[in-house]
């Protein structure tokens, strides 16, 4: 007699299923939470100031596509790894012989999936409201995934460092702020923060976003590739938190 | 044919020993009951053998092969039902069984009979389509055992399978628990429900303050606790008549109105049974039974006491 497991192609539909589960709880109020403060910011700059620069706008609407994703997967995703670990469920994975790393890519998928609405109200609070040209290129798509994965991937580690939800709460909204500062402020004033500017997960997808979705579908391959590492770099840490015994 | 070993394990938390120099040899084809007080080890001792909490010293080793926490074939080898299973709470109650068999490696159709088998056999048809969070602790119970013993391992650890379930569910679930009884399975279970656990042991280990202090079969447990006998009288009136005799010597002596309970010695209890016998009128009806796992837990708690703070459970 022997134990068995799923291959990882089963693996990772059941695990994605079980996500899904949390989707049929909570996707009112988590697709709430994701599109109401990005849409709400950018409506609130239009608002303030009709006559700004387009750059200005770039840097608002593809700030607000990230923040929207950050919202779900940073925030939200932290507090719900953070309640389960503390009440032990993440047990119920950890003896479970599957691979913690595709558990992690389907935990953040579905989350990075509520952030959708939210990142399409605000490509069109941009084109209508704005009025900034946007390019609807396949990469992007690619990108919003790759972004929401790697954001995923860092609320996973803020969940599992911290002690308890509110902590991870707190984690999670400090990090998005930073996210949200990032997103929205002058590239120029921000340059001299260069630590800040690597380590926030934003920093890349920013970049790629904007050449991408304004500029025309021009592709920086080392971009993708810095990015790229910074997600597997992410996962890897995430997979190994999650991992250890206490 | 394999064996499950612990070798000098020990756990501490910063000045706290939640168990110490556990060595145990445990062959395929029992059933082994894990019992003690609360904070005795039992859990943390499930724990390091799933890999979910790392000894301080010693080792698990299955078929001489070194258990490493995470290993795949760890986990493949053992399934675990943790205290709180609250990871399967956004799932029906279909999905939280039938997913966890799909992820053990059973086909689509083996995971839908067994699934089906299970909300059968354990009355939980009515509720497969409802949410496991909408459940009362109980049935949630059922659920997380059922959502382990439907693609059974070689190894099955249950940390309090029959926690918050009424009697015909307990007995349900012993029977669950009987029917996985195989030449090449080990099943560890923890519970306080010593009395009902009795039917499906075949070993028993007694933990206290991190350390086992009995192994044994029940019956040698029994034994070994010390040759007691449970009596039960029945008074024909004031059952104060008998007390001059009872004072001290039993410290679980119940008294229900005219009925009269408690455990003593064998000789001692014999002794009083004949000196009441032989009054005429006294006692109305006798019943004497054979002490239980349960007295001889008990009774070897008792030799036990007082607690010390040394150890403790996490």
């Amino acid at each position: 007699m022997s134990g068995r497991s799923a291959d990882f192609g089963t693996m990772f539909i059941v695990l994605l299923r079980m996500q899904l589960a949390r989707l049929r709880q909570s996707w009112r109020s988590y697709i709430m939470v994701s599109a109401m403060m990005p849409g709400g910011i950018v409506l609130l700059l239009h608002l303030m100031n009709p006559h700004m620069a387009q750059l200005e706008r770039l840097h608002i609407i593809s700030g607000a596509m990230i923040l929207a994703e950050s919202l779900t997967t940073i925030v939200m995703l932290s507090q719900y790894v953070s309640f389960l670990k503390v009440s032990q469920a993440l047990d119920h994975y950890r003896v479970m012989p599957i691979s913690l790393p595709l558990l992690i890519i389907a935990m953040t998928s579905m989350y990075g999936l509520f952030a959708w609405p939210g990142v399409l109200l605000v490509a069109l609070e941009g084109s209508a409201l704005d009025h900034v040209p946007m390019h609807l290129a396949p990469l992007a798509i690619v990108l919003m995934l790759v972004v929401g994965l790697t954001m995923g991937a860092i609320g996973t580690i803020i969940g599992l460092l911290a002690p308890d939800e509110a902590l991870a709460g707190l984690f999670g909204n400090l990090l998005m702020m930073g996210v949200l500062f990032l997103g929205m402020a002058p590239v120029e004033s921000l340059k001299s923060w260069s630590l800040v500017w690597w380590i926030l997960p934003s920093t890349a997808p920013l970049a790629i976003l904007k050449q991408l979705v304004f500029f025309g579908p021009r592709v920086s391959w080392s971009e993708w590739l810095g990015f790229l590492l910074y997600a597997s770099i992410a996962l890897t840490v995430s997979a190994w938190l999650l991992r250890r015994p206490r | 044919m394999f064996a499950l070993e612990f070798d000098r394990l020990s756990k501490r938390y910063a000045s706290v020993w939640a168990n110490r120099e556990i060595t145990l040899h445990i062959t395929s084809g029992s059933i082994v009951g894990l019992l003690g007080p609360n904070g005795a080890g039992k859990t943390t001792l499930l724990r390091q053998l799933v890999g979910l909490t790392r000894p301080t010293t010693g080792s698990i080793s299955i078929n001489q092969q070194r258990v490493v926490p995470g290993m795949r074939w760890v986990k493949e080898t053992i399934a675990y039902l943790p205290q709180h299973p609250l990871a399967l709470a956004d799932l029906t109650v279909y999905e939280a069984i039938c997913f966890s068999a799909r992820l053990r490696g059973q086909s689509p159709k083996d995971a839908e009979n067994h699934t089906r088998e299970l909300l059968e056999r354990l009355d939980l048809t009515g509720l497969s389509q409802r949410q496991v969070v909408g459940l009362s602790g109980g049935e949630r119970r059922l659920v997380g055992v059922a959502s382990v013993v439907v693609a059974p391992t070689p190894i099955i650890a249950l940390d309090e399978p029959t926690n918050e379930l009424d009697p015909l569910m307990r007995h349900r679930i012993w029977d669950l628990i009987q029917n996985l009884r195989h030449p090449d399975r080990i099943l560890l279970l923890i519970s306080h429900n010593v009395l009902e656990a009795e039917r499906v042991l075949d070993r028993v280990l007694i933990m206290h303050q991190g350390q086992i202090i009995r192994d044994g079969s029940p019956g040698s447990l029994r034994q070994n606790a010390g040759d007691f006998l449970n009596v039960v009288v029945t008074v024909s009136d004031d059952p104060k008549r008998l007390s001059p005799d009872l004072t001290g010597v039993s410290p679980d002596l119940h008294v229900h109105g005219r009925v009269v309970e408690f455990t003593a010695p064998r000789v001692q209890a014999l002794g009083y049974l004949a000196k009441w016998l032989a009054e005429p009128g006294l006692v109305d009806r006798v019943a004497v039974n054979e002490p239980t796992l349960e007295d001889a837990y008990l009774a070897i708690r008792q030799q036990n006491a007082p607690d010390r703070p040394q150890a403790g459970s996490k």
